[in-house]
């Protein structure tokens, strides 16, 4: 049947090429969430354990988007914009780390 | 007496087991990117469920067969393969979603990787399957996944001003990406409207003997069940707008979820949020390999009853094995859950039309339902019901493209 | 007399044997024709073979092509309509499934599988 295909197809439709200003809010929210974490690590609401997970998948978004901003497609006001929006999401993955300690 | 604590039960199991994988991710995404605005869209999937499982539960009273048995019979084996072929892929992807949403759950209590619970997990959901009955299944996961009940203590804790909440159920245009709005849309309609949902219910139907005496108790447990079990999904959605949006904390990894709760209930917001995650994803792992089982051997007319020995059915029950085992592959691989998630639950809803526009047939057939047929008020619904699931058929591959990243 | 709708009523219908197991679904039907004589409803089948022919010529192939990598045979119950004994809401026939090929893969699979696990086997109901 011609299924398989079409599922593909359908599964690759959402996986187009990276758009900049989707990238920024991505960092943005990665590092809103590791905020949120810091505050509620710091309270002992969650566990050291799961915000070293945090701290995993925030870093994962961080190179992410150094990655988009390195890429020869990104137009240099982007670039700008995502690096600001890195160094706040690096910053914020910083707060967190100690605030394990 | 009997029959009341058989629907106080049937409701419970309702409310219980109505939150898993993707109604907990697209609650989330909705609440997160558009606050109570999608409250309609969890309001519309949960009155759906509810009028297609009271069909389908009144069809296996009355025909004393499933809506399976009734799809081969009625409409031969040429048109019973696409809701078979559908309901087999859509279903395989949301079990492995299921597998990856106990063993995120897992990875976030124990940080032991995700990957290295899917074989545990599935080991144990075929275990239960194995030497369990039915009834352990559908109603002992489902009452354990009443500690879902705190997104509706997390909501109330927040203060949201209810009328808002109120406001957010009449569906209204949305203030900026209109092709997300409605691809999360369709994402919420999918993870409430499941075909496997309406399938279970019609086999456990037959599974606990239900005849015409028993209407009634389908009608109640069906309408109560998936009206607060779609309050707790709401439930989610107001928790989400309520702490993600206001920070623009868009749900990009199911473990973002894991703070949802503690700016309401603090360090018990964390741990209950694990269980709902962990014990929901369960339990829907237990309904969708049964429903796959069901969807084969009842379609190709084999030996099948969760009640019986593996010995006494076994294709049904080697089917059963095979799928939870093949289903724990991919997470075992780490594929993206979430990822998986959005793609099966759009994929979910645009599989609808297979079996919702044969049900109106079926329900209004009185060879086949007697003097139950539908009366005006549940053909519209039905009816309504089917056309929205053809909309939606159409809108699946635009949105995915437009608002699926 | 009353008449039998035979596709309504009869193909695709769930089988059921004297104990009232399910053994398949009439996937197809026999119809004899007979020189001088009116047709006559002959047997009905069950098997995936049948089941394959009546979706189309694609289906047959990959059906074959399946049954090759398992090195299995296609195995066809032909049931003598005359062993029809009820024509309701399933078709209860007058045989023990156990005797006939229906249950074949029903049977390898407890055998070689189902029994070998613990808890397989056992009293009919759990």
């Amino acid at each position: 049947m011609r299924l398989a295909p079409l599922l593909a197809a359908f599964a690759l439709l959402g996986c187009g090429g990276a758009d900049p200003s989707k990238e920024i809010e991505t960092l943005q929210s990665w590092r809103a969430t590791i905020d949120l974490a810091t505050d509620a690590q710091l309270r002992g609401w969650v566990t050291p354990r799961y915000a070293r997970q945090l701290l995993d998948e925030g870093r994962k978004a961080a190179s992410q988007g150094d990655q988009l901003g390195a890429s020869d497609k990104t137009r240099p006001a982007e670039r700008d914009s995502l690096s600001a929006a890195g160094a706040e999401l690096r910053a914020a993955l910083g707060r967190l780390e100690r605030a394990g300690r | 007496m009997k029959k009341i604590a058989e629907v106080a039960l049937g409701v419970i199991t309702g409310i219980g087991g109505f939150l898993e994988v993707g109604s907990l991710a697209t609650s989330a995404q909705g609440g997160a990117e558009f606050g109570f605005q999608l409250g309609w869209a969890v309001l519309l999937g949960s009155v759906s469920l509810m009028v297609l499982m009271e069909a389908s539960g009144r069809l296996a009273a009355v025909s004393n067969r499933t809506l399976v048995d009734q799809l081969r019979e009625r409409f031969g084996i040429r048109f019973f393969l696409a809701p078979l072929v559908v309901g087999l892929v859509v279903s395989l992807l949301v079990l492995s979603s299921e597998i990856g949403g106990v063993s995120l759950a897992l990875q976030m209590a124990t940080g032991v990787r995700f990957q290295l619970w899917a074989l545990p997990i599935a080991f144990l959901a075929w275990l239960l399957l194995w030497r369990g009955t039915f009834s352990l299944v559908e109603n002992g996961a489902a009452m354990l996944g009443l500690v879902s009940i705190v997104f509706a203590v997390g909501a109330a804790a927040l203060h949201p001003r209810w009328t808002s909440v109120g406001a957010g159920l009449l569906p209204t245009r949305p203030a900026h990406d209109t092709a997300r709005y409605w691809y999360l849309a369709v994402s919420i309609l999918g993870a409430s409207i499941s075909p496997y949902l309406y399938m279970f219910y019609s086999s456990g139907a037959i599974e606990d003997g239900w005849t015409t005496e028993d209407l009634w108790v389908n009608r109640v447990t069906s309408a109560l069940g998936n009206i607060f079990g779609g309050g707790l999904a709401l439930m989610v959605l107001v928790v989400a707008a309520l702490v993600f949006l206001p920070r623009h904390i868009h749900v990009d990894a199911y473990e973002q979820m894991g703070i949802i709760l503690t700016p309401a209930l603090g360090h018990q917001g964390f741990v209950f949020f694990l269980a709902t995650l962990g014990i929901t994803c369960f339990g829907t792992t237990l309904e969708i390999a049964l429903a796959i089982a069901y969807l084969l051997a009842q379609g190709l007319g084999w030996q099948w009853s969760e009640n019986m020995r593996p010995s006494q059915d076994s294709r049904f029950s080697v089917t059963y094995t095979a799928v939870i085992l093949l289903c724990a592959i991919p997470i075992l691989l780490g594929v993206n859950v979430l990822g998986l998630t959005n793609i099966s639950m759009v994929l979910t809803a645009a599989s609808l039309p297979v079996t919702v526009v044969p049900m109106v047939v079926l329900m209004n057939d009185r060879d086949v339902m007697g003097k139950s047929v539908n009366g005006l008020v549940a053909n519209l619904a039905l009816i309504a019901l089917a056309v929205m699931s053809c909309a939606i058929l159409l809108a699946a591959f635009p949105l995915q493209l437009l608002g699926g990243g | 007399m009353k008449g039998i709708c035979l596709v309504h009523d009869v193909l695709d219908a769930q089988l059921v044997d004297r104990t009232r197991q399910k053994m398949g679904r009439a996937d197809g039907l026999v119809i004899e024709i007979r020189d001088g004589q009116p047709p006559r409803v002959a047997a009905v089948l069950v098997g995936g073979s049948i089941l394959a022919e009546r979706v189309g010529r694609w289906m047959s192939a990959l059906s074959s092509g399946v049954l090759r990598i398992l090195h299995a045979e296609s195995a066809v119950t032909r049931v003598p309509f005359e062993r029809v004994r009820v024509i309701g809401s399933c078709v209860e026939l007058d045989l023990d499934a156990g005797t006939t090929n229906a249950l074949r893969t029903e049977k390898w699979l407890d055998d070689h599988v189902v029994c070998r696990i613990p808890g397989g086997a056992g009293a009919e109901r759990k």
